[in-house]
């Protein structure tokens, strides 16, 4: 039969809050920020309610980066999530895709080897890296330093390459896989790190005397976007943002995954809560980085990558072409997925911006039930009107940037 | 009856009982590829061996009958390495195919590897090679390679069937499954042995290569090749059925069905009407269903002398469908004449497949009620010109004779899943979906309901007969208030009295006897 | 972790608490809906449990996981204090009426949570202050990651495939 008819045009809902009278007759403007807007990464749409330059009230709107993550991941196998995982930050992808499997491993009750672990760990602090850099870089070009923003592209394009060498991809990464990786490092990999990382010191040093003792830049920083601790506990805050007012919570530190209990760094830490103090934590962190990398590479032995177990990890493709068990071993995984028991477990790291957290169901097939991804900037911008209400329009810039909002994170 | 402990769980059942069925019964699985319930049991593939307290060695489940007292262990760490042993056996000389392989996806070899084994083949020697491609007639193929050697096909002809086309020749690790000199499979029932095959050595020419089976969607409902109302499961794809099952029913069909219900799928997917069409100087033309339906009203309001519209019910159709044209006759044509007709007979062979090509001529009948014509009434009614209009439902008719007269009807007005002839000689045709399309309920020929249910969406702008029958009743100045095919059951239930007490939840997958008919015992031979 | 929350919960609201686990380490406690908002208060104010971050809150929808209900809210709480201790609350929701209080009174930064899990699951919550779509747009039919809801679904300001 035929479809019906389409429907009569959707009634537009008018969002607009209302507006506060001023005693004086002075208009209160509400001004547009976004979603396209050239200081925006990422869209979002703030509206913001102004007076003269000062900000009355403000309302985030979020959801244009939705798209069905946790929806699409129901319809996959436990592996098939892997892309999506990494396509929710553009930014430290490799860090999406260690989370992820940290907590279906968590489900499974699998261990991986040791290299496994150290790999992640590498892969890891190599992708804090960069997420810190473009933080930093773009943060400094949006309050009109270009030139620390070359630079810190620059070191970061450093890594990226060093990324793509590993998984052939610069963003696009899924180089874990449940119960190992994708492939080991290639030859002659951590060397070449420890070659880059001196050069991307030596980024940062540049970037470090152009911008914190730069009286413009602190100008613009500090006292900025002031945040108290009570105020980061009550909002689920966490990373750089909950460090800069002083807490040294870090996941690292505080429940050590992978090897992180077994290498020495340090927890930077701020005391005002402030726009500077969260470009202080960031610096600072990709020297910790920096000290983790060159542990991991120190302690870090060959071995195997994967755990020894068809089930989980697919066999090698010399089984898969010559014997119907390696056959069959391939053919299941692919099709119908690795076996997760039924249960439920929440796996959780510090990612560059936060805690990052999966929180995975099974029911006992190949597919996932639930993934529920907990990116840790959805909490921090549901407090941004907060930070910003009272103060000048143009601090928006600098507060917003230093939340380094993902939107694929907090959309998914 | 003997109680025994299998993996500490106690049960009681009936002597004679095997392990394997009564641990089935506690929900414990036992892997087996030889056992089938509905043949007889050789226990030679050895993969449901089982560890039993105070026997010397392990016992296949599938042979072994319950003692009292008896303490099994399905699961036991011995149990746990001889499967997977066996499993490195049964594939010892398995060739690497599962991507060619129609089985693979519902094949027990891959299944059981997952669940028993998962371990790479601790055996390194040369497979032996086997015939490949061995087309054994009735578009069965064999792959000798892939073959277990459980016997199960062989079985099911002696058994079932009664004959010995196949065998296992030669020796040892050479042995291997084939037809006897001369001998090739009769087309009847051998596509069964395609379903009993646990493995991909048995493929069904017609299925082959062309759909893989993770795609499938499966939908339970009944074959609508002849009266006996077969159960089967309907997979189709986006929109395309790729093959009937047969699903277990005891009272109807065990588990098997004929080859001819089995392949009349195919007519679901060729010639179909997927648009309603009006003719228009001379030529029939598709219109929008509106149209069509005001055509289809006109053509049956012709005034005309006060001669009745005749209303030819389908045993192709649902119960609902029959039930909703019958109210539709009743209450806006006025005077009405009512008939049942379906397709012609066929040659039905004692076994499964009964003479009436038709799913639900008894249904018909039923809705219909007293004083219902036949196609020889509506044949002399129409020859004597006593109907003034005709609509018929369905569109198949059983004989040329009653095909032509009909077709020299001027007010015709015909509902039909297919272009069938009746329907290129219409006035107005409305395009109605097949059976696997929509829901409702068939009344088989020993008076059981069993109910289908839509599987695939209706092709092209088709729609559920009841749903033309509830369009075109707006259309005569009445309005029905049905909103699917349980609703109309409901109401059959209130006013048809062989129908009296029954609700569309309580036909349940083995459908349901109306009242008056006796169940009839399984038919002839074993099938 | 805080088997200590769990037990301090059992005494404090008894035959409230559904159920308790413990499953891969992550402590759980299912509790009654009637109560939630009590219990939320109580595990921050209790001077042992002291759990005074709200890390995360959203739906899952059971429908096909054999359970006596149809939609789980979830809750994971931290403790930064000395702690550092995690728990995990489940207040299991009928498909009839799915709803449960708001914690925004008690946690302000459970607002978007509360909102996305209404967005995405239909789960009403009591007393929210501005419960309305976050992820979605306002004009979006039904709830997307409820398990009834087609993932191939289109709705027509997505607009239909080519």
């Amino acid at each position: 039969m035929e479809a019906p008819s389409a429907p009569a045009r959707l009634k537009l809902v008018e969002r607009r809050p209302a507006r506060e009278e001023d005693p004086l007759g002075a208009e209160h403007m509400v001004l547009q920020m976004g979603p396209a807007h050239p200081t925006m990464h990422g869209v979002v749409q703030l509206t913001v309610e102004i007076e003269g330059e000062t900000i009355r009230s403000a309302e985030v709107e979020i959801g244009y980066l939705h798209r069905a993550f946790e929806k699409m991941s129901e319809t996959v196998t436990w592996n098939q999530v892997l892309p999506y995982t990494d396509r929710m930050n553009y930014i430290s992808p490799l860090l999406n895709n260690v989370g992820y499997v940290l907590a279906v491993e968590k489900l499974i009750g699998i261990d991986v080897p040791p290299r496994c672990k150290w790999i992640r760990m590498l892969i890891g602090e190599m992708s804090r890296i960069t997420d810190h850099l473009t933080c930093i870089g773009a943060g400094a070009m949006e309050l009109g330093g270009f030139t620390p923003f070359l630079y810190a592209v620059k070191a970061r394009e450093y890594l990226m390459r060093h990324i793509e060498k590993l998984c052939g991809a610069r963003l696009t990464t899924s180089y874990t896989r449940i119960g190992g990786l994708m492939a080991d490092l290639p030859d002659g990999y951590g060397e070449e790190l420890l070659a880059i990382l001196e050069n991307v010191e030596k980024e940062v040093v540049a970037i470090d005397r152009l911008l914190t003792r730069n009286r413009i830049f602190m100008d613009r920083m500090v006292g900025v976007g002031t945040i108290t601790r009570e105020f980061a506990l009550q909002y689920g805050i966490t990373g750089p943002f909950l460090r800069s007012t002083g807490i040294d919570y870090d996941v690292r530190k505080d429940h050590p995954y992978l090897f992180y209990d077994e290498v020495d760094f340090d927890v930077p830490v701020g005391e005002r809560g402030d726009n500077y103090d969260r470009y202080l934590v960031r610096l600072e962190e990709i020297r910790q980085s920096r000290r983790i990398i060159e542990q991991v590479l120190a302690k870090m032995e060959p071995g195997p990558i994967n755990v020894d177990d068809w089930r989980y990890i697919l066999p090698p493709k010399k089984d898969v072409y010559n014997s119907i068990e390696g056959m069959i071993g391939h053919f299941k995984i692919i099709m119908e997925g690795i076996p997760v028991p039924p249960g439920e477990a929440y796996g959780y790291i510090e990612a560059a911006n936060g805690e990052l957290g999966y929180y995975v169901v099974s029911n006992g097939q190949g597919k996932p039930f639930r993934v529920r991804a907990r990116g840790p900037c959805f909490a921090i911008m549901q407090g941004l009107p907060k930070m910003i209400v009272g103060g000048m329009i143009a601090d928006i810039i600098p507060t917003f940037d230093s939340v380094n909002m993902i939107a694929g994170e907090m959309d998914r | 009856m003997p109680t025994l402990r299998i993996d500490g769980q106690t049960i009681e059942v009936p002597p004679g009982t095997t392990i394997l069925q009564a641990a089935k019964k506690l929900g414990r699985k036992i892997p087996y590829f030889c056992y089938h319930e509905k043949l007889s049991t050789p226990a030679n593939c050895r993969q449901c061996l089982v560890e039993v307290a105070k026997a010397p060695k392990l016992l296949p489940s599938c042979y072994t009958p319950v003692a009292d007292g008896m303490e099994v262990f399905t699961a036991s760490e011995k149990v746990r390495d001889f499967q997977r042993r066996n499993m490195e056996l049964l594939l010892l000389n398995h060739p690497v195919d599962c991507p060619i392989c129609d089985q693979a996806g519902e094949c027990k070899l891959q299944d059981y590897y997952k669940a028993y084994d998962f371990k790479p083949s601790r055996l390194n020697v040369r497979p032996v090679h086997k015939p490949k491609v061995i087309r054994l007639g009735a578009k069965v193929v064999l792959d000798a390679e892939r073959c277990i050697l459980c016997t199960r096909c062989i079985r099911f002809f002696e058994e079932v069937v009664g004959i010995r086309p196949l065998g296992i020749f030669k020796r040892g690790d050479r042995s291997e499954l084939g037809l006897y000199p001369g001998k090739e499979l009769p087309h009847g029932y051998a596509r069964n042995v395609v379903d009993v095959c646990p493995v991909g050595a048995l493929t069904s020419e017609d299925f082959r290569f062309r759909k893989r089976v993770w795609f499938l969607e499966k939908t339970p409902s009944i074959c609508n090749g002849c009266a006996r109302g077969c159960n089967i499961v309907v997979e189709h794809h986006e929109g395309v059925v790729w093959r009937y099952k047969p699903r277990l029913n005891e009272a109807v069909n065990q588990v098997w069905i004929c080859d001819d219900g089995a392949y009349s799928y195919h007519e679901l997917n060729e010639g179909r009407l997927l648009a309603p069409r009006v003719r228009r100087d001379g030529a029939l033309v598709e219109v929008r269903w509106d149209e069509a339906l005001a055509a289809a009203a006109d053509a049956l309001r012709a005034a005309d002398g006060g001669r009745p519209v005749g209303i030819v019910l389908s045993a192709q159709a649902t119960c609902e469908a029959n039930w909703a044209f019958v109210r539709l006759g009743r209450e806006t044509l006025g005077d009405v004449h009512f008939y049942v007709a379906g397709r012609t007979d066929w040659e039905g062979d004692g076994l499964l497949k009964v003479s009436d090509r038709n799913p639900n001529t008894l249904g018909a009948r039923l809705v219909a009620g007293e004083g219902v014509g036949d196609a020889a009434t509506l044949l002399s009614d129409i020859d004597a010109g006593r109907l003034r209009a005709l609509l018929l439902v369905g569109g198949h008719l059983p004989a040329p004779a009653v095909e032509a007269a009909v077709g020299r009807v001027e007010n015709l007005v015909v509902t039909s899943t297919h272009e069938t002839p009746i329907a290129r000689r219409a006035r107005v045709a409305l395009a109605a979906c097949a059976f696997a399309e929509q829901d409702g309920t068939f009344v088989n020929f020993q008076g059981r309901v069993q109910r289908i249910r839509r599987g695939p969406a209706p092709q092209g702008r088709s729609g559920p007969e009841w749903k033309i029958a509830l369009r075109l009743a707006q259309k005569l100045g009445r309005d029905f208030s049905w909103t699917d095919a349980s609703a109309l059951f409901r109401e059959m239930a209130e006013n048809v009295p062989a129908f009296a007490g029954l609700a569309p939840e309580s036909i349940g997958d083995e459908g349901v006897l109306l009242k008056g008919y006796t169940a009839e015992p399984a038919p002839a031979g074993s099938v | 972790m805080s088997r200590l929350a769990l037990e301090k919960l059992q005494t404090r609201f008894g035959p409230a608490v559904l159920e308790t686990h413990s499953e891969h380490g992550d402590d759980t406690a299912v509790v009654d809906r009637g109560v939630i908002l009590d219990v939320v208060r109580f595990l921050r104010d209790d001077p042992d449990l002291q759990f005074n971050m709200l890390i995360d809150l959203f739906g899952v929808d059971c429908l096909g996981r054999h359970r006596d209900h149809r939609f789980e809210v979830v809750y994971h709480f931290y403790s930064l204090g000395q702690k550092k201790h995690r728990v995990r609350i489940k207040c299991p929701l009928d498909a009839d009426d799915p709803t449960i209080d708001s914690i925004v009174s008690i946690w302000p930064g459970a607002d978007w949570y509360e909102r996305e899990c209404w967005d995405m699951f239909g789960v009403r919550f009591r007393g929210h202050p501005n419960l309305r779509r976050i992820l979605m747009y306002e004009e979006f039919q039904g709830h997307p990651l409820r398990k009834d809801y087609p993932y191939n679904k289109r709705q027509p300001l997505i607009g239909t495939p080519h």
